[in-house]
């Protein structure tokens, strides 16, 4: 996969060296400025007790993790920029599609990088869910770090037979008032997108740019579809949980019989944290559910990008990924392409213990649909609010 | 001289940033700067007028004056009582909520009077609730119970013990006295003295929480419902959400509400300024 190339000369004059040994020489003793979403604490324990020691004990790099995530990364470049700072206070940042839609918009992210990184060969690019971000080319302006797929989590005491289609889903909701609702943040319009796709005719009609006859169409029938089950949501349909983790809180108080995870194997982390009762379970329905990969960028002004491009080989790294894919540590599924690796990694690989409560990702993989254009992600989250929520 | 450099010295510092802010903040809304402005428009300021900010704004004052009304009827109460009795030990327990941030006690507030909250669950473990859900929606409900009952808690008991000085200050106690032997009982002390007295000496302060509770976030981040919603929530969605060009739309609001409550504040302190001239 040629991504970049000729970049060489771009990355020198912003003092990357040429080669690998000289970047790692540049890094050694430098201090990394990380900003990332802390809203997981197996996720902040990763890398605080893996990445963090380990980057220090191979390469002397100083990795400091600072919450935020999409819109502080935005907010924080942008103010950076219209005050004409000349460097940035981030090095590197925890990025995903709609973020970096907004980065490339206002050229803040640094690149192309990813072809001058050793591990870069491991990624398995030929996936259009790692290739392509938000129907974007990665371009080498990020380089990919885990891939998952929305799943919609549900307790199996009370719900026996979650619903397959929308058509079993809005019979449920009926039948079950105050027990579904959606939340009003990233993971809500993730589950709406799949909702759209079906609206739209499939994954098909809504692939490539932003269309907006085809949004017109499908968003109406989307809306009209909430609409019709929104009474009988959770508090009447009356208002809507503002973050995933509002909404984890109301199924694990059992307020709620359904949540959902941008994270397709979150459900047997929470469920070892003792978070969840043991009869969660997660799901894909067959209308397919969306699923991405988020990625590391590097800020266009960062001074320390030698050593940043550095930490982000380490963490693609098959150690760093293995460790990582783990259930019992994270379980974010890897970017990397399994075969491409050295025997002893394939093994272990091959090893990691299988999901106990949420379907293999082999399973759930044909139900997997693209990430539509970054417009359909703004556009949803407007209208969302004008087409249900204040009506 | 000495005291007017001070003067000078104290405007710098405190009213030439927020008039920075202001400044960049309108010229931000009319696209004359800004990441990606294109020039002068009005498109920022028609997309805020078309926009439900009226609501917004309507529905925070609301809440505002409900918190602040309620607040002054608690502090107004608890101060007399604490003013006849001043070694209670109410006066003690006053200053635990002093020590909490806002956010703990919302979610304190959530945690305590959420159906799934710890009362409900007692109610339902009782036998007096048949299942949770019966229980009343006090969170994330249309009349903002629930970030109303944060106000109160966060700022009742500071009024309380400022009320309380107040009086003390005042030796409005001793008035008590002569208000009985001239005839007068309790109830009309507290409300023809003790009240009015107590007001018109905090007024200023009275006035600054009011401006504060309409600013506060995370009450009605946690507790509010998605519509309405409260003007920081609409800001900040604006400011921090997926579209960029959404950005100049939450800083025409910022610069509208700041020259509003500016207005208000000047009007306020005029009028006091001249009755207590008259």
């Amino acid at each position: 996969m040629a991504i970049g190339c000729g970049s060489n000369k771009t990355s020198e004059k912003q003092g990357v060296p040429n080669n690998w040994p000289e970047i790692e020489q540049k890094a050694s003793n430098q201090t990394v400025t990380m900003m990332m979403w802390q809203g997981d604490p197996l996720i902040n324990t990763y890398m605080k007790n893996f990445v963090v020691p380990t980057v220090k004990d191979k390469y002397g790099i100083d990795l400091e993790i600072v919450p935020g995530q999409g819109n502080q990364i935005v907010s924080t470049l942008i103010s950076e920029q219209e005050a004409g700072a000349k460097t940035s206070q981030l090095d590197m940042m925890w990025i995903n599609g709609e973020t970096f839609y907004q980065l490339r918009k206002i050229k803040a992210l640094h690149g192309p990088f990813v072809d001058r990184i050793p591990n870069n060969k491991y990624i398995n690019w030929d996936s259009p869910f790692i290739r392509f971000d938000f129907q974007q080319e990665v371009d080498g302006y990020e380089c990919p770090w885990g891939n998952v797929q929305l799943a919609i989590i549900y307790n199996s005491e009370y719900v026996e037979n979650p619903p397959e289609t929308l058509q079993e889903l809005e019979n449920w909701v009926k039948s079950n008032p105050g027990k579904f609702t959606i939340g009003n943040d990233f993971t809500g319009m993730t589950l709406l997108k799949s909702w759209l796709t079906f609206f739209a005719g499939g994954p098909e009609k809504i692939k490539g740019e932003f269309n907006e006859e085809v949004y017109r169409q499908s968003s109406e029938k989307l809306w009209a579809y909430i609409n019709r089950i929104k009474p009988y949501f959770w508090n009447g349909g009356e208002t809507f949980p503002s973050s995933v983790a509002q909404m984890h809180q109301l199924f694990a108080n059992g307020e709620i019989w359904f949540t959902m995870s941008n994270n397709d194997s979150e459900v047997d982390n929470k469920i070892n944290q003792g978070l969840f009762s043991e009869n969660s379970r997660a799901y894909v329905p067959t209308y397919g559910a969306i699923q991405n990969s988020h990625y590391l960028g590097i800020a266009a002004k960062s001074d320390n990008k030698a050593a940043a491009m550095v930490v982000i080989n380490y963490m693609i790294s098959p150690e760093a990924q293995y460790q990582k894919m783990k259930p019992d540590v994270w379980g974010d599924h890897t970017i990397l392409d399994i075969d491409r690796l050295p025997q002893e990694w394939k093994v272990k690989f091959n090893e990691i213990p299988g999901r106990q409560y949420a379907p293999q990702r082999s399973e759930i993989q044909e139900n997997a649909l693209m990430e539509p254009a970054p417009e359909y992600m703004i556009r949803l989250f407007s209208d969302f609010r004008t087409e249900v929520m204040e009506k | 001289m000495s005291k007017k450099i001070t003067l000078v010295l104290y405007i710098v510092i405190t009213s030439a940033p927020i008039l920075a802010g202001l400044i960049y903040a309108l010229l931000y809304s009319f696209g004359l700067i800004g990441i990606l402005s294109k020039g002068f428009t009005l498109r920022y300021w028609k997309t805020l007028f078309s926009s439900d900010a009226a609501l917004c704004m309507g529905y925070t004052l609301l809440l505002t004056m409900a918190s602040i009304i309620l607040i002054l009827a608690i502090s107004l109460i608890l101060s007399y009582q604490l003013s006849k009795r001043p070694k209670s030990f109410l006066h003690k327990v006053l200053f635990i909520p002093l020590t909490m941030p806002p956010l703990i006690m919302a979610f304190a507030v959530f945690y305590w009077m959420s159906p799934g909250g710890i009362i409900s669950r007692f109610l339902n473990q009782l036998g007096i609730l048949e299942e949770i859900e019966s229980f009343p929606r006090l969170v994330n409900d249309f009349w903002g119970v629930g970030i109303i009952i944060t106000h109160v808690l966060l700022i009742a008991p500071l009024f309380t013990l400022l009320f309380t000085n107040q009086v003390k200050k005042e030796k409005l106690m001793d008035m008590a006295d002569i208000s009985y032997t001239l005839g007068g009982d309790a109830t009309q002390f507290f409300r023809k003295i003790f009240i009015p007295v107590v007001l018109k000496r905090s007024k200023h302060l009275i006035v600054l929480y009011t401006i504060f509770l309409m600013g506060t976030y995370e009450a009605p981040l946690l507790l509010g419902r998605s519509t309405p919603r409260v003007l920081t929530i609409f800001i900040t969605e604006k400011l921090s959400r997926y579209n960029l060009d959404d950005i100049p739309v939450a800083y025409a609001l910022t610069s509208f509400y700041s020259v509003a409550i500016m207005i208000t504040v000047q009007i306020f302190l005029t009028r006091s300024k001249n009755r207590s001239w008259a």
